[in-house]
């Protein structure tokens, strides 16, 4: 099978699927402004922001990209710094 | 198909779970010492749960034609405790002879302690001295890259170890490069929310190609599901891919990793 008809199937499968998951996205934030108070300096809501973000800008290895934004980072002297 | 799920803790299930998995073609699982859900107060609390780990729990499973192996040790959430980690690994070995322990595991890292550290090292050099396989946790969420590194950093600074004789669990797009990279196993689980679905695990495979990489459901106490790995083989199968390259996955990779252990032995169903 060709890459396009390839593609075409896929798309053709994922289509509603990730209309699905967009929306969920989209009512989940209209319910958490529904609620009213500001969530804007909540840790979560940045780094959901944040990560909207990155769905946009990122022309590849998304899935990673978003998993890496929300790990705290690794430092390698740690073994030395805990004397282990 | 026939296939062995890697890493699930029967001991949470019921018996109609192990009547489930029997039917939808599970031969053999292999079940790694965790958490409770609370902390055990004593070394006399991990004896009876290894007691029922290696006696029990296999006559359970054999009762329905699936092969129960298990993997011993004190899991990272409760090693913090290092005095309790310290009896409990003095009293290990007195387990580790008996048949279908396939190790120690699942050993690792929760919140990336020190004390956490200390146990894992403590851990790793019990395999080394009584030559054992290894399953490694690596941490949920946040903590997970970073404690994949750390785990990584250990291991690599262990001369001692066979790489090819550790399985890292539970990476996701973030950590399965360097540890196949490094030459170790890799276990992807398939958790309804704090992991891996079937959809991004069957992506890793075409990422990765199927080499020393496992799929398993990890279920448990919590919001799991036994069944999960039947549901990337339905992915598998919806994307195109040949029996043979699924069959590599949920039942030849496993069969290779676990063969390495003495405490292994399987008759595979006939044909
Ligand atoms: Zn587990």
């Amino acid at each position: 099978m060709s890459s396009a008809a390839n593609s075409q199937q896929l798309i053709a499968r994922e289509y509603l699927p990730l209309r699905a998951k967009i929306l969920e996205i989209g009512a989940a934030l209209d319910r958490l402004e529904r609620v009213g108070g500001d969530v804007s300096q909540h840790d979560g809501w940045r780094q959901l922001q944040q990560a909207l973000e990155i769905l946009q800008r990122c022309p590849a290895d998304r899935a990673e990209q978003l998993l890496m934004h929300f790990s705290r980072p690794y430092q390698d002297r740690w073994r030395a710094e805990w004397g282990l | 198909m026939y296939y062995i799920d890697p890493h699930i803790h029967m001991v949470s299930r019921t018996t109609d779970d192990y009547e489930t998995l029997a039917k939808m073609g599970c031969v053999a699982v292999s079940e790694p010492a965790f958490w409770a859900g609370y902390d055990r107060g004593s070394v006399a609390g991990f004896r009876d749960y290894f007691e029922q780990l290696t006696r029990f729990e296999s006559q359970r499973a054999a009762d329905y034609g699936i092969l129960h192996t298990t993997w011993l040790c004190i899991n990272a959430k409760e090693a913090e405790n290092v005095t309790l980690s310290r009896e409990v690994l003095a009293m290990l070995p007195e387990f580790l002879d008996r048949p279908g322990v396939l190790g120690i595991g699942e050993i690792g890292l929760n919140k990336n302690t020190r004390n956490e550290a200390i146990v894992f090292l403590e851990h790793l050099d019990l395999a080394m001295q009584t030559d054992e396989q290894l399953l490694i946790h690596t941490p949920h969420l946040e903590d997970k890259y970073q404690g994949t590194r750390m785990i990584l950093q250990m291991l690599s600074d262990d001369r001692r170890i066979h790489r090819d004789r550790v399985l890292v669990d539970h990476v996701e797009e973030h950590t399965v490069r360097p540890v196949l990279e490094q030459g170790f196993w890799a276990g992807i689980t398939l958790y309804p929310v704090s992991k891996c679905t079937p959809q991004r695990a069957v992506d890793i495979i075409e990422l990765y190609g199927p080499e020393r990489l496992l799929v398993n459901s990890a279920g448990d106490w919590g919001p799991s599901k036994p069944t999960a790995v039947p549901d990337f083989i339905l992915e598998m199968r919806r994307r195109g891919h040949a029996e043979q390259a699924i069959r590599r996955v949920v039942y030849e990779n496993p069969l290779e990793f676990f063969s390495q252990s003495r405490g292994f032995d399987f008759t595979p169903p006939v044909n």
